[in-house]
Parts: C-alpha cells; sequence; structure tokens
C-alpha cells in the first residue's frame, strides 16, 4: 500500500528524524518530500498504519490512490 | 498591523455584485453606472510606490484609510489608499486619468491597472452573472477561497483588537471599495462573446477565444511546469527552448511514449510563431519544466505526483498544470494530503491548476470534479468548446468544500504539439482545458508580479462568465 504521511507544521524541520521514525514503524521506500513537508512511502499490510499515526510529529497517514492517470492513448477522450 | 493579501481562490458570486453595499463611495452613482471616481490596484507591495506615483505623475493626493478616521473620509471623499489590499480609490479629471494609464501602462509602474468606479446595484445588471445565494449554495461561499479572505471581513472581525478606531462608515466605505473594484474587473468580463471562430488565421480558436493572441505577456521569466507523460524532446518547435526535465517513472525517461504530455506542453508553453502555423501555445516566454510523473501508459499514482509536485516547488516554479485525476464519487471527500500540499506550495509560490475530469456524459449524467482538483486550493478546470459550451465529458461543481470548477478553458478539438513524426494532433478533454489556464497564469505572473493565491485571483475575476457556475466557475480564462 502506498502511503502519504503529512509531517506538522510545527515539526517541519525535523523531517529527517520523523522519517526515521517511520522507517523505525515499518514505512518502506521511505522517501522525503523536503519542499511539501510529506513523507512517502510502502507498507505491506495495513496493521502498520497505527504505528505510523503514532510517530511524533505526523499529522496524518493517507492512503495513495494508484488509479491517478489519463486515458490510454487511443481514447477520444484525454 | 498584520498585512492581509487575499488567501485562498475567490468563489465565483462572491463578489458582491448583487449582495453589496448601496452605501458609500458607490451610493452617490450615476445612470451610466460609472461613480466618476477610479479605482488604482498597485502591484503586491508597491502600495507607497503607488500612491506617490499617482500624487507625481497626476497629481492625485491619497492618505492612507489607517490614518484617518472613517467620519472625515466619509465626509470629505478624500482620495484614499487601501494599504492592506493595495489599492486605492480617487477622484480624477479626464486629464489625470489619462495621464495615469500612461504610468500604470509602464512595465516599472507600481499601478498594476487603473479602473472607473463602478456603481453598485441591489440587484444584477442585465446580461451579469448572478451569484448563488440561496443558503444552500454555500458551496461557493465557504473556504479558503471565500470572498471573506479577501482583506474585507478579517479587519471587520479583528476590530475590536486590532482597528478599534474604525468605524461602520470606515468599513462599509472600505467594502464598498471592494465591490467597485471586483464589479469593474467583472465589467470586462461581461463583454460579449465574439463569434466562435475555427483554427484560422494563424492561431487556435483556444487563443483566439481566450485572449491570448491579444496579450502583450509572454510568461517570460516564469517558470511552468507540467505533471504529465513526459515531452518529445526531440520536437522541432521546441528546438533551442531550454527545458528542465525530471522522470518520477521507475523505469522510463522523460521522453513522451504517450503523447498527452507533448501536446499539453505545447498549449502550455508552445511557441508564438512555430515552423507550421497555427499557434497553439499561450506562455511562448515561459521557462518549461517537464515532470513526468505519467507512465507511457498514461497510469500514475499519488506517490509520483506528490514527487513531481515536491521537485517542481523546489525549482521554483510558479505554475504546475496537471491533467491528470482519479473519479471520485458524489459527497467523496477532497484529500487531505494534497490540499495541504496545494496550500504549502501557494505559500511557496507556487500554484497548482487540474482538470476537472471527463466522467461526465452530458446532458444525462453530470459527474464531480476529480481527485486532486477538488481540493480547495487547486484550480480545477473544466472544458468548453468553439461556441464556449460545455464539454458534454467535463464534469461539474456536485461536491461542497472545494468540489467546485474554478474556471473554464478550450478543451475540445484542441491542436498542440505531439510526438515526432505526428508533429501536431487534436485532441479534446479537460486536460486540454488546464494548460490553457496554466499558461495564462503564467502570464499574469509576468504581468502582475503576483505569486501564490493572489495570482490566481488576479485571474479569475477577469473570466467572461457563462452560466451555469456548477460547470464554468468563473466562466471563459481570460488573458491579461
Amino acid at each position: 500500500m502506498q502511503i502519504v504521511a503529512t509531517v506538522k507544521e510545527s515539526s517541519l524541520a525535523r523531517l529527517t528524524s520523523i522519517a526515521d521514525a517511520l522507517r523505525a514503524a515499518g514505512l518502506e521506500d521511505v522517501k522525503i518530500l523536503e519542499a511539501l513537508g510529506m513523507i512517502t512511502g510502502h507498507v505491506a499490510d495495513a496493521g502498520k498504519l497505527r504505528g505510523l499515526r503514532r510517530v511524533e510529529g505526523v499529522e496524518s497517514v493517507e492512503l495513495g490512490r494508484t488509479d491517478v492517470g489519463i486515458p490510454d492513448p487511443s481514447s477520444p477522450i484525454q | 498591523m498584520e498585512k492581509k493579501v487575499p488567501t485562498g481562490i475567490l468563489a465565483p458570486g462572491s463578489n458582491g455584485n448583487g449582495h453589496g453595499s448601496t452605501n458609500g463611495v458607490n451610493g452617490a452613482g450615476t445612470g451610466s453606472g460609472l461613480t466618476g471616481r477610479f479605482i488604482a490596484v498597485f502591484k503586491e507591495g508597491a502600495a507607497s510606490a503607488g500612491a506617490e506615483a499617482l500624487e507625481r505623475m497626476a497629481g492625485v493626493r491619497t492618505a492612507s484609510a489607517r490614518s484617518m478616521a472613517g467620519e472625515a473620509r466619509a465626509a470629505t471623499r478624500a482620495d484614499i489608499v487601501f494599504d492592506e489590499i493595495e489599492a486605492a480609490v480617487f477622484t480624477a479629471d479626464p486629464d489625470q486619468h489619462a495621464a495615469l494609464l500612461g504610468v500604470a501602462a509602464e512595465s516599472e509602474s507600481p499601478i498594476l491597472l487603473i479602473e472607473p468606479e463602478r456603481v453598485v446595484y441591489a440587484l444584477s445588471m442585465a446580461n451579469e452573472f448572478v451569484p448563488p445565494d440561496d443558503g444552500k449554495s454555500s458551496l461557493f461561499g465557504r473556504g479558503p477561497f471565500d470572498i471573506k479572505q479577501l482583506g474585507i471581513v478579517p479587519p471587520v472581525a479583528a476590530s475590536a483588537d486590532v482597528l478599534p478606531s474604525l468605524t461602520k462608515d470606515f468599513l462599509e466605505g472600505y467594502r464598498a471599495a471592494i465591490d467597485g473594484l471586483l464589479n469593474s474587473l467583472a465589467a470586462r468580463a461581461a463583454e460579449p462573446l465574439r463569434p466562435a471562430v475555427a483554427d484560422i488565421a494563424g492561431a487556435t480558436y483556444g487563443l483566439e477565444i481566450t485572449g491570448v493572441l491579444g496579450s502583450r505577456f509572454s510568461g517570460t521569466g516564469i517558470k511552468l511546469a507540467v505533471l504529465d507523460t513526459g515531452f518529445d524532446l526531440n520536437h522541432p518547435d521546441f528546438a533551442g527552448r531550454p527545458i528542465v526535465t525530471q522522470s518520477f517513472v521507475p523505469g522510463q525517461s522523460v521522453q513522451d511514449g504517450h503523447g498527452h504530455g507533448t501536446h499539453c506542453i505545447g498549449t502550455a508553453c508552445g511557441p508564438k510563431a512555430p515552423p507550421i502555423l497555427p499557434r497553439y501555445g499561450v506562455a511562448f516566454g515561459a521557462s518549461i519544466f517537464v515532470g513526468k510523473v505519467l507512465s507511457n501508459q498514461g497510469s500514475g499514482a499519488d506517490g509520483g505526483i506528490l514527487d513531481g509536485i515536491n521537485w517542481a516547488v523546489a525549482q521554483g516554479c510558479h505554475v504546475i498544470s496537471m491533467s491528470l485525476g482519479a473519479a471520485v464519487q458524489p459527497g467523496q471527500p477532497f484529500s487531505g494530503v494534497f490540499e495541504t500540499v496545494a496550500q504549502r506550495a501557494a505559500r511557496r509560490g507556487t500554484i497548482i491548476v487540474a482538470a476537472a475530469g471527463n466522467d461526465s456524459r452530458r446532458p444525462l449524467q453530470i459527474q464531480p470534479v476529480s481527485h486532486p482538483a477538488n481540493c480547495p486550493s487547486i484550480v480545477a478546470v473544466g472544458a468548453l468548446d468553439v461556441s464556449s459550451s460545455i464539454a458534454p465529458f467535463s464534469n461539474g461543481g456536485l461536491n461542497p468544500n472545494g468540489g467546485e470548477v474554478n474556471v473554464a478553458g478550450p478543451g475540445v478539438n484542441v491542436y498542440s504539439s505531439f510526438p515526432m513524426p505526428q508533429r501536431y494532433n487534436t485532441l479534446s478533454g479537460t486536460s486540454m482545458a488546464t494548460p490553457h489556464v496554466a499558461g495564462i497564469l503564467a502570464l499574469y505572473a509576468e504581468a502582475t508580479a503576483l505569486r501564490g493565491f493572489p495570482l490566481v485571483n488576479a485571474m479569475l475575476p477577469r473570466s467572461r462568465r457563462i452560466s451555469p457556475v456548477r460547470d464554468f466557475g468563473w466562466g471563459l480564462v481570460q488573458a491579461i
């Protein structure tokens, strides 16, 4: 499952340590989006979500949509 | 006092037209619809310089609203500068007005525009846009795009502790000035539609009906990112053009294997004089940033798209065009992540524009605005055709809290660049309308030096009104 964690405004200076804490809580493929104050990654099962949400400095944890796109090239409407 | 600038994107119908004050400076108008006074809007941060320019160039003496008691102001009808919204209302004879127009036209001028102040009527003027105001349409009057963010309500709400000396007269005058300003902007948009034209006279209909062809701006100095399927880096129409690229799709280069990205970039940033006419691009002077977030098959995910947005923001892009989306159901809320992202991006001077989506099959079926365009702080773009009729596929503003369409652009039979060897293609979709709006935002960014939400709020009220708001938002986007 793709995960997007929003870091609190007040904790934006601690992005790296929050990413480490998320990794310790089970987040894989951790990526820091520094300009946005977001951290993305994957978890294997939904059971990890609660732990991710408990990380200090994390405002919210959302599942990322994986169906965001456009029609295939043959479609008349793009 | 803290400087108040517009935050959030204005909702149509929130301009006070038909609901604004009939008191104060506007109440003294005549049948001409004009008050005989003028409104000057200063460039961001240039209120003092603008006031000086008014006096130096045309002998208009102004005083800060903050330094005048309300009664004195009302009695003398003095020329006045509203520091918080960086605008001034003043009287001027025709000679002065001509001189001021000259000042405003200079590129280094601190004055963005000067318009006659209009009388605000209790009811809408003929042919003018009627905002929804039935109490149920809070859809368009809530959240960060509300007119209440335009510096009107905050001082009122804070008057007890921040502005203790303000009086009702002062505040009504303040509100009336805003009403007049917004109505003067709206009046431009109320001009009758020109006859629809096909792609003739060397340019596409999309550039014609949005006023791009008449603009003296090109987006020069503005960074515009298109997050899509990439770009044909060998396209001859863009030879020699500086282009910054990055792929966020694992295993795929930026080179566009779909066509969609090349088409959208062509609309947003295509050349002024392509080797083969017609012209199809809006901001031919803008710097192009290509972020590949959709695969060559057209698929993408939130993670990669956020990656692309992060990159564009870090690059200092002023506008991000996202002709992508995922369907949402009626009643489904927007993504908190993308809303936060849009707010944080706007704070850094980056505005996100996204397609409203193509899930509708009008007239029988209208679907809500897609993710992530349904976020309150993302500009949602609907599609119309050469006759300014709604495109049958274009989604509508059905969901509350950001789910409205903000503005519409040309999105039916849009001609633009396409990967070689085809070179050009004609496509339809809200995907095609979106880069028109993004390109036009780049023109406004160059012209006004505004960034973030104030940039969007400079553009939206100039749209050409088309009903209903559900489908068109503010209407057909217009260049500056």
